[in-house]
């Protein structure tokens, strides 16, 4: 248990730590006037309810910022809040949200410094109930992946944005703005899971986007239900095996709601759960975490992208701010929509590994979203997608937005095909139709559109489902659904996915390719239209994919792994996108043939994870740091590894490609390595670049100068695996890529943080070879380790 | 700070009032309403003699812009000097040349105007834009931050990029792509090799078909070509020193790759190895390569690509003992074949033998290369004793001096009639073209010792395929001899000079002979 929680903290480490070091630059005294801030939450099921939701925002729209003036400069920490959540989400979170703003997180996750990030394992470990876990100030979990069972229901993602004007603040070394600002948002998403009848939020992280004197500081997760055995006492191995006897016949739990059916958070449409027939399930369900190894999924599943890009005038602080706010629950609110109908589109029904990115820049908002669309098994057939135009009367016009209907049906059918969505029909008694009024619900409405009456008179069922209602009223919204069809699917033999593997595919061969690319495209001045710009962001991200696909086509048939997308705003024209993703090939003929069984998969992930792979060898844990009750954990979130471990772990072992000249370093996104097995953590890699030239066109202009930096950043980390003894590096992640440039004066500059886990690995081919080479340590290690886990 | 200035200077100077600059976009973008500036632009001699600019500028509320007036030396002197100094100094734009020709269309109507008729023209602005750069400037309407919200209005948008802005959407700035493991497509290194530019390699890879196969766009196939050629060109550097490339970390490029990677940056085309070969690997010749271009159609690109290789082999193992084929693979890293033909090339370079004649140009490079390696073996001095303090690429001096005693086998008419009835005697009834063989073969004797003794003279050795062929290919093909029969001729010919008592010099006729039997057998050809 130690261990495997270990390995995760680990591996996650650095984005716990991406929310916590961008604090130092945004300082905030506590007597901060006047800060914007609002809140959204974002429920799964957010777009079935959006006529409802739509009533909420309404006034948010007509008087965007009420009590700006009222706002005084006396008043501390005044944060004009809209919350969506639902109103009974207050009644419910009353005690917890009333707790404390003023209470330093000390004990929080999100504290700031590395060593308290094992602050929630602890108390995980001495609070031995779930009640106790409820008591927590922030039951938050970063880890996306958990092992069988853990999970008990998920409930959707939860998420909070706040806006803050950090030139206001007179004390910037002190952190207590900081802290006081994320503790109000860790509180807001922390009610919203207890709204969704949830306890703890896993999958969760933070991130901020700052401009000028403005920042957007963003949370997000996923409600959910844990399961009470893994948090107390006792083995992995115990609980496993335990769980995985339930899970055979409660593969679908995760996916029943863990709300009151009858006092639910928000009107949602449920059905019966298609694999187990007795439980609640929403129709979809979007979430942070990685698809749960035991889920049950029908084909394959696909990267999903939302992009968005809003106008925004220029303004100084104060101004900047307001609007702002008055454009993110907006752009929020397409988001989700663009996500909904793509979904569709692809004839799915859930998101994996969503990601929302929002960054501002100096006359513009970007706003891009990320997931794995699946099709869960458990989860009802998504209904088709039913335009609706506003003006009947017009023949061309009905004719058109017939053909557009026909397009948008052929390439339903065509996805599934594609993604291999071919579930078992079910016939309609089995599960019933317990949605009353499935006609007001299912209805989608844009933002800008007002609810009209015409929708009662439409055919709103598409078969037998209930179908989406695209109405197009405007030149936005036929803008809109043709951005829905110009998305290309990736040419055959290629799948792209932003989770750790893709759901359907298992059997990985050993070709790994790491990259890293990134565009940088200026957009004219003239005439600069919300549209123009979301075709120009939407080309951009779209022809980055092609660029990819088209380069790594050697590979086929291969899956882009882990695929994420960094947008910035670097100058008032500029958009640069930054992608890292891994390229993995698998074997074609096998993945034909039936897939292993969960639980084959699930037992193989967690065996993976046992002991001996721990950093630090045992004669640390048991000496050397005999006075910390908890060394391993303490060892990985102190820092990296301590020059004491590094040297034992050099005399043990030679690199591993002594012979040849340069050892090759492999660098993957993801936590394994597929076709090998990890027998050995070296510490964490955390390392900066800054680089700057003064002969910019020398180097082969901007293109030039950033590719060999890049080249370089990878060489670098290669060769500090390699001194560590190590030969992969997983879990790797660009955190930061800053780029500006001056051709004026010949000159650019460039910052890359980057980090990973440095580790040994040995190909599952060659594991009988070593394992009988190195029976003593791996003995040494493991009986000292039974020690002091028991 | 950086960003502030730039935040206000961003706004249209209409706006803001106090920015004296106008960018051209803001311009375009609003042609009707005139800006309302004057310039005043003085010119005046500064202490060192140096001409320097001085201008003030004020906002003039009301008057209609386009105002220049200039004081000391003509506009067009004034503009040059700005001209002349922003290339000098503050951006280099590519497109140079073309502004400085605007700027001289734009003369005769700024130095026309006094108050230029409204609107004003896009160049005057364009002037504007262009006087205010680089120079000292003095804003006397809001001194101070005036000032500073100038300056970074400049740095934001060059002018080759504010030409290029309208009417296009989204230009792309910056398009890299970069793996762990370095990816190189065969395809686009060929091409690169083949010296082709981006814009052409990317014609004929769409004219290969291969948008077709991938589905992929022009705009996917021209970002990918760049990266690729990016990539080329970082690595080329280290693959003018192989060993480099295996030992760098840069690139991680899987072992196979980096193979492929060097055998193909040092392969040559075959006919350009004929144009250089034996000539000196010099400046001089450098300077031909675009005749060899034209005449070859092989890219200028390429040929120095290919002769800088020629060279650089040629410099390293120039200096170097023991054999030459070891010592190019050694540092080269290329394959046995290309290492062969490389100590050709390189043996060729150093002896500057003439492969350039009319007479010889039916001879590939293989037949000299097949040469070359003969020569290597038998008549260097490494080939006589691998300890020797010597090097494969020069023939054994010595050895050369020694050939002309092969001499006495034509001068002494004795040993030349008795040579000849024994090559006779052997060969009657066999040769088909015995009759001719007998009428010839004091002349092709003659020939072929003569050859042998004029190899004292480094003219003479330059001269060794032309003689070889004028002095014995030639007259046994005017005759037509199959080839069977010059074998034939030849193995009797330098076999029966054994028989000869009176000649001393067997072990030397063995070495020239038999180097020599195997050169004219592989020239004899059409």
């Amino acid at each position: 248990m130690y261990c495997f929680l270990f390995f995760h903290f680990d591996r996650k480490f650095p984005q716990v730590s991406a929310g916590s070091s961008s604090k130092p630059w945004m300082p905030l005294d506590s007597q901060q006037p006047n800060s914007h801030c609002y809140w959204l939450t974002t429920y799964s099921e957010l777009l079935c309810v959006c006529s409802h939701s739509h009533l909420y925002w309404i006034p948010f729209n007509e008087d965007p910022n009420p009590n700006t003036h009222s706002s005084g400069p006396s008043t501390p920490l005044k944060n004009q809040t809209y919350s969506f959540s639902p109103s009974k989400s207050y009644s419910r979170q009353s005690s917890s949200s009333d707790t404390d703003l003023s209470l330093t997180p000390k004990t929080g996750m999100g504290s700031g410094s590395a060593g308290k990030e094992g602050g929630p394992f602890k108390a995980l470990l001495r609070q031995q109930t779930q009640s106790a876990l409820e008591q927590r100030e922030f039951p938050f979990f970063t880890l996306t992946a958990f092992p069988p069972g853990f999970l008990v229901h998920v409930g959707g993602v939860v998420s909070a944005r706040s806006v803050k004007l950090l030139d206001r603040i007179h004390n910037p070394d002190e952190p207590e703005t900081r802290d006081a600002w994320w503790a109000e948002i860790r509180q807001e998403i922390k009610s919203h899971a207890k709204a969704l009848g949830c306890h703890a939020v896993v999958g969760y992280s933070e991130s901020t986007s700052i401009c000028e004197e403005v920042c957007i500081l963003s949370a997000s997760g996923t409600a959910a239900v844990l399961n009470p055995r893994f948090l107390q006492d006792g083995t992995v191995e115990g609980c496993l095996e335990q769980r995985l006897e339930e899970n055979l016949s409660t593969r679908c739990g995760f996916c029943h709601i863990p709300y009151d059916e009858l006092n639910m958070p928000f009107p949602a449409h449920l059905t019966y759960c298609y694999n187990c027939r007795k439980q609640k399930v929403p129709d979809v369900l979007f979430t942070t975490i990685d698809l749960p190894t035991d889920a049950t999924v029908i084909g394959k599943g696909c990267l999903i992208q939302a992009r968005l890009c809003r106008l925004k005038k220029k303004a100084q602080a104060e101004a900047n701010a307001t609007a702002i706010s008055n454009l993110l629950p907006f752009m929020e609110y397409e988001v989700h929509t663009q996500l909904m109908n793509k979904l569709k589109l692809k004839g799915m029904n859930a998101l994996f590994g969503l990601r929302i990115q929002i960054t501002v820049g100096e006359n513009m908002l970007m706003g891009l979203a990320s997931a794995t669309g699946v099709y869960l098994a458990a989860l009802p057939t998504p209904g088709g997608i039913q335009i609706a135009g506003k003006t009947p009367n017009d023949g061309s016009y009905e004719q058109h937005i017939s053909h557009m209907q026909k397009k948008i049906n052929d390439t339903i059918a065509k996805n599934k095909e594609l993604y291999e969505i071919n579930p078992p029909e079910i016939s309609e008694e089995i599960i019933g139709s317990p949605i009353p009024e499935p006609r007001q619900r299912s209805r989608l409405l844009r933002s800008q559109s007002e609810s009209s009456d015409e929708v009662t008179e439409l055919d709103l069922s598409h078969g037998k489902k209930d179908a989406f209602v695209l109405e197009i009223d405007d030149t936005d919204a036929m803008e809109d659904v043709h951005s829905l069809l110009t998305d290309v699917p990736p040419p055959s033999g290629f799948y792209s996915c932003n989770t750790e593997i893709m759901p359907g595919i298992n059997n990985w061969t050993s070709e790994i390719q790491m990259f890293t690319s990134v565009r940088v495209i200026r957009l004219s001045s003239l005439n600069l239209t919300n549209q123009a710009l979301n075709k120009n962001f939407n080309d951009l991200c779209e022809n980055l994919l092609k660029s990819l696909y088209f380069k790594l086509r050697s590979m086929i048939p291969c899956c882009l792994c882990h695929v994420n997308f960094t947008v910035s705003l670097p100058e008032d024209e500029l958009i640069q996108v930054t992608v890292t993703a891994v390229a993995i090939t698998f074997d074609k003929n096998q993945a034909l043939q039936t897939t292993k069984t969960p639980v084959e998969k699930s037992l193989q992930r967690a065996s993976t994870d046992n002991e001996e792979l721990l950093q630090f060898p045992l004669e640390l844990c048991s000496d050397s740091l005999h006075s910390h009750p908890f060394p391993p954990v303490k060892a990985v979130t102190v820092e990296k590894a301590s020059p004491v471990g590094d040297g034992n772990f050099r005399n043990r072992s030679a690199p591993p490609c002594a012979n040849s000249t340069v050892g090759v370093v492999k660098m993957t996104p993801l936590s394994f390595i597929p076709g090998a097995k990890i027998t050995k953590y070296l510490g964490i890699i955390n390392m900066f670049f800054i680089r700057e030239t003064t002969s910019l066109r020398e180097e082969g202009g901007v293109s030039g100068f950033l590719h060999a930096f890049i080249a370089e950043v990878f060489a670098m980390v290669r060769a500090h695996v390699a001194a560590l003894g190590g030969n992969a590096v997983v879990s790797y992640i660009m955190k930061q890529c800053v780029f500006m440039e001056n051709p004026n004066k010949n000159q650019a500059q460039c910052l890359i943080n980057v980090s990973g886990d440095a580790v040994v690995f040995v190909r599952e081919s060659d594991l009988e070879v070593v394992s009988s080479q190195q029976p003593t340590t791996n003995c040494q290690s493991s009986c000292t380790e039974g020690e002091v886990t028991t | 700070m950086r960003r502030m200035d730039k935040g206000v200077s961003s706004k249209s100077p209409r706006k803001s009032g106090h920015t004296p600059f106008l960018r051209r976009r803001d311009l375009v973008q609003s042609p009707v309403k005139p800006p309302k500036f004057r310039i005043q632009v003085k010119l005046r001699r500064s202490r060192r003699g140096q001409r320097r600019w001085e201008k003030s500028q004020e906002e003039v509320r009301g008057e209609v812009a386009g105002t220049v007036e200039t004081k000391g030396g003509t506009p067009f002197e004034l503009l040059q000097t700005a001209a002349g100094r922003q290339d000098a100094g503050a951006w280099d734009s590519p497109s140079r040349p073309e502004e400085a020709l605007l700027l001289r269309v734009v003369l005769p109507l700024s130095s026309l105007a006094a108050p230029a008729p409204s609107p004003p023209p896009l160049a005057v602005s364009r002037k504007w834009s262009y006087a205010g750069s680089g120079c000292r400037e003095r804003n006397l309407g809001t001194p101070g931050s005036g000032l500073e919200a100038a300056r970074p209005a400049r740095a934001v948008l060059p002018p080759a990029r504010a030409a290029a802005a309208p009417g296009v959407a989204m230009t792309s700035e910056l398009d890299i792509f970069v793996g762990n493991t370095t990816l190189i497509d065969e395809d686009v290194y060929r091409l690169w090799l083949d010296g082709y530019s981006v814009t052409d390699a990317v014609a004929l890879r769409v004219r290969s078909g291969i948008l077709e196969q991938t589905g992929a766009t022009a705009a996917v196939l021209q970002s990918d070509t760049m990266d690729h050629y990016r990539t080329f060109h970082m690595l080329e550097r280290l693959l003018h020193a192989p060993p480099k490339l295996l030992h760098q970390l840069i690139f991680q490029i899987p072992p196979s790759r980096q193979a492929l990677l060097i055998e193909r940056y040092y392969a040559f085309d075959e006919a350009f190895v004929r144009e250089v070969l034996g000539k000196k690997l010099s400046k001089g010749t450098k300077k031909d390569l675009d005749d060899i271009s034209t005449k070859t159609g092989i890219t200028l690109k390429s040929c120095r690509r290919q002769f800088d290789n020629f060279k650089r082999v040629f410099k390293v193992v120039e200096e170097m003992r023991g054999s030459l084929v070891d010592n190019i693979q050694q540092h080269f890293l290329l394959s046995d074949r290309l290492a062969r033909d490389y100590a050709a090339i390189v043996f060729f370079a150093n002896n500057r033998f003439e492969t350039g004649k009319k007479k010889l140009q039916y001879l590939s490079f293989g037949d000299f290369a097949f040469c070359a390696e003969l020569m290597i073996q038998n008549w260097t001095l490494g080939a006589v004793d691998s300890q020797m303090d010597d090097m494969d690429m020069d023939l054994d001096k010595e050895f050369l001096q020694d050939l002309k005693e092969l001499k006495v086998l034509v001068a002494d008419k004795d040993l030349l009639d008795l040579h000849k009835s024994l090559v006779c005697t052997a060969l009657r009834g066999k040769l088909g073209v015995f009759s001719e063989m007998e009428a010839n073969f004091k002349n092709l004797s003659r020939g072929l010792v003569n050859v042998a003794a004029k190899l004292t003279h480094n003219k003479d050795v330059r001269d060794l395929f032309v003689d070889l062929v004028e002095k014995f290919v030639e007259p046994c093909r005017s005759d037509h001899w199959p080839l069977s029969d010059v074998r034939f001729f030849l193995n009797q010919y330098s076999a029966s000079v054994h028989s000869l008592d009176g000649f001393r010099h067997q072990a030397l006729w063995d070495r020239y002979m038999g180097t020599l039997r195997g050169c004219l057998l592989r020239l004899y050809h059409d």
